[in-house]
């Protein structure tokens, strides 16, 4: 059910799962996404804690710290799969439009 | 009120209701509030507010679905969702059940719900979870009164009381109702919108003022209906009403009392969660024993017994219309006689009956009839 649900990542579930290869602590997560991806993409500190909550139930993130209320999560082995399907997905995407863009 | 004197109003209370589906209202309201100098403090029953120089402040108003309908302090979920909304220059103000208020630190900061979609599903499950209760409830009470109330017509419309609190439950329901109707008119307004990608619509402040005018006037229109009713039934000396209403209107005064203490207190969720239920169960107990305790003392008085040559006869009212010696009845042994009455602003009906038996126990031979009067015509109809 989980793999359905995420089977193709938002934008910002993207770029969370992204900044999450490293170890991060929850609420760093949201400077790291603007870092990524240069301020393009902002995510709401509501919208990451719930995001966090569903990743962490389906496997994808694991809590591997706690420090006070502070928790630190890092990428699943589960997880850098979906990434990378994701990141597969859109280089096909990317490619398939290279010759056509190229040509206009 | 003196303005610029000493005499200053430091804090502001306003008697405000909302859904959650109103979340933005609020934040404009809030706002607004803010521009005439009132910042909130908290919400319990009331929105408080505190004294401010009026200035432009940027409010949120978010639900959180992890946090109980019960908590009235942060608990643990609900902290680290308040420290990730710190960190995003959104400064927590206060909670009540899951609404969580915040005010922006930052002219510039992220909006707290960056996922339209994501939004609108955890205010859907929010309400369910709210309204889940009046889901079951609802259906349960309409059976009810249809069995209690109208069944028995005759007994429901020449009792006050119960014409009374068939109103009462009455409106209620039909608040209820239009509440769920609302509520399902928006899911579905909210489900079209997030398909042509556009902006949930969660209220402005002008709808919600009026909505809210909406939702306390018939409970302003049941609590005096409640104060009249009493005052009415002293005068007409129909004790057991007035005494059903006061105990209603204490009953209502204690409820309001324990929600304004238990949100000052800021308890625990799980004692949140108890001491309301171990007060209804007490209250329970208490409303049955005074009850019973009524019905002891002010039930018929103990019908007099007669002894009139062979005849034995329980009179508990001597005088009435018809008896058996009007039709002619042989009485027996035993004779029981009593009539009660029964009146309210609709009908009245009086109920009579005079019968005999040779023996104790026995099956009774007499006369059971019911006047009943009323001077409206589509009451005889029914």
């Amino acid at each position: 059910m989980a793999r359905e649900q995420f089977q193709t990542l938002s934008e910002p579930m993207y770029y969370i799962l992204l900044s999450l290869v490293e170890e991060c602590c929850g609420v760093d997560i949201m400077k790291r996404v603007a870092e990524i991806s240069n301020k393009r993409i902002t995510v709401g500190p509501g919208t990451l804690y719930t995001l966090l909550s569903k990743f962490q139930e389906a496997g994808i993130i694991l809590e591997v710290a706690v420090i006070g209320r502070k928790r630190v999560y890092v990428i699943s082995e589960y997880g850098k799969e979906l990434l990378k399907d994701e990141f597969n997905r859109l280089k096909v995407m990317s490619d398939d439009g290279k010759c056509i863009m190229e040509g206009l | 009120m003196y303005y610029g004197g000493v005499m200053m109003r430091k804090t502001l209370k306003k008697l405000f209701t909302f859904n959650y589906t109103e979340c933005d209202a609020l934040k404009e309201y809030l706002e607004e509030m803010a521009l005439e100098g009132w910042n909130l403090k908290e919400i319990n029953v009331f929105l408080v507010f505190e004294k401010i120089e009026p200035k432009k402040l940027i409010y949120s108003v978010e639900v959180f679905d992890k946090a109980s309908l019960f908590d009235t302090q942060l608990e643990n979920s609900a902290k680290e969702y308040t420290d990730y909304c710190a960190e995003a220059g959104w400064q927590f103000v206060c909670n009540s059940e899951k609404i969580h208020v915040f005010i922006a630190t930052d002219e510039n900061a992220v909006p707290i719900e960056t996922d339209e979609a994501q939004k609108y599903k955890t205010i859907k499950k929010s309400m369910f979870k709210k309204n889940l209760f009046n889901f079951i409830w609802l259906p349960i009470t309409v059976f009810n009164l249809f069995i209690q109330y109208i069944r028995d017509f005759d007994y429901f419309i020449t009792s006050n009381l119960r014409i009374f609190t068939f109103l009462t439950i009455a409106i209620v329901l039909i608040i209820l109702s239009i509440q769920i109707i609302g509520f399902l008119i928006w899911c579905k307004r909210a489900k079209q919108n997030l398909k042509m990608d556009q902006k949930l619509n969660y209220y402005n402040k002008q709808s919600l003022k009026k909505r809210n005018t909406l939702r306390i006037i018939p409970f302003c229109i049941l609590l005096v209906g409640l104060v009249c009713f009493a005052i009415v039934s002293f005068f007409r000396q129909d004790f057991s009403s007035g005494m059903f209403a006061l105990i209603s209107l204490g009953l209502l005064v204690v409820i309001w009392g324990v929600s304004i203490w238990i949100n000052k207190m800021k308890f625990s969720r799980s004692l949140n969660i108890l001491i309301p239920l171990l007060l209804g169960i007490a209250i329970s107990y208490v409303s049955a024993f005074i009850g019973y305790m009524w019905v002891i003392v002010f039930s018929h008085e103990s019908p007099k017994v007669y002894v009139d040559g062979n005849t034995i006869s329980i009179v508990g009212e001597s005088e009435i219309p018809l008896t058996l010696e009007d039709v002619s009845i042989q009485v027996g042994k035993y004779r029981d006689t009593d009539k009660s009455i029964r009146e309210s602003i609709f009908a009245k009906s009086r109920y009579y009956y005079d019968t005999t038996s040779t023996k104790l126990d026995d099956v009774q031979k007499g006369l059971h009839y019911t006047i009943f009067e009323s001077n409206y015509d589509f009451i005889m109809v029914m």
